[in-house]
């Protein structure tokens, strides 16, 4: 799991305890079906702006989270849209298989802390 | 001392809870907004010692809201003012900065930082808001 930095979650209870962590959980998981599902609608209709500007605050949540492989996914498709470089549907393809994946990890640690 | 009050605007609601769970910790009255326009509105009913902004919001961006929220208070009080720290995802070299007398944009917080140097950060801005206060109590006393 090299995309799971749990030192981030660690520090996220030291602040708010399990509140804050399974609310901050929660929430990515509640979003990221619907944001899947707008980059997959974007890329079909080359809606270039609409990816860049999903990437770029997806970029963050999933940092916040310590995602770091789907925050370094989006930080590559926000670096291509400000460039002014095409993203292409294999790049928005990984970066939803990317946002699967962080779900799952995601509800297997909440389980895990549960 | 009163509460510093702070005014918290993200369209991101993960980025706005994160933040709630921070200033609670550091004794703040907080309101949290969606975007620049709602962050004015709020502004021309409260004097908020901080206000923490997302520098890309959809519709009106930090930037333009800034700007506004200046004009905003030149005509409410001229004398008040408020700190600004920004919130970005993008490096403080990316961000134009406006110029303002009255929102004096004085620290920048990244998206990526982690959430012990978010909270510092927060703490940082807090603990600046308190002194100007305590110099301001201690110069209206004397």
């Amino acid at each position: 799991m090299s995309q799971w930095n749990t030192k981030i979650l660690d520090e996220l209870f030291d602040i708010g305890g399990q509140g804050l962590v399974f609310e901050l959980i929660h929430l990515f998981t509640d979003e990221s079906t619907s944001i899947a599902e707008k980059l997959n609608d974007a890329v079909k209709e080359n809606k270039q702006e609409v990816i860049g500007r999903i990437a770029h605050k997806l970029k963050s949540s999933a940092a916040s989270l310590g995602l770091k492989e789907l925050s370094e996914q989006c930080f590559k498709l926000d670096t291509k849209h400000r460039d002014g470089v095409q993203i292409i549907f294999s790049d928005v393809e990984l970066t939803i298989q990317k946002i699967h994946l962080s779900k799952k990890l995601l509800q297997d640690y909440k389980k895990q802390k549960s | 001392m009163k509460k510093p009050k702070v005014l918290v605007a993200d369209d991101s609601e993960s980025s706005r809870l994160m933040a709630q769970y921070c200033l609670t910790q550091l004794g703040c009255e907080s309101d949290f907004v969606n975007d620049g326009q709602e962050t004015l509105d709020k502004l021309k009913k409260n004097h908020y010692d901080l206000i923490i902004i997302d520098w890309n919001m959809p519709h009106m961006s930090g930037r333009e809201t800034l700007i506004k929220a200046e004009e905003i208070l030149k005509d409410l009080n001229p004398d008040l003012t408020s700190y600004v720290l920004i919130y970005s995802g993008l490096p403080m070299s990316h961000l134009n900065i406006p110029i303002s007398k009255r929102v004096h944009v004085s620290g920048y917080l990244s998206k990526e930082f982690s959430p012990h140097k978010q909270m510092m950060v927060f703490k940082k801005y807090i603990d600046l808001v308190n002194r100007e206060r305590q110099k301001k109590n201690g110069e209206s006393a004397a």
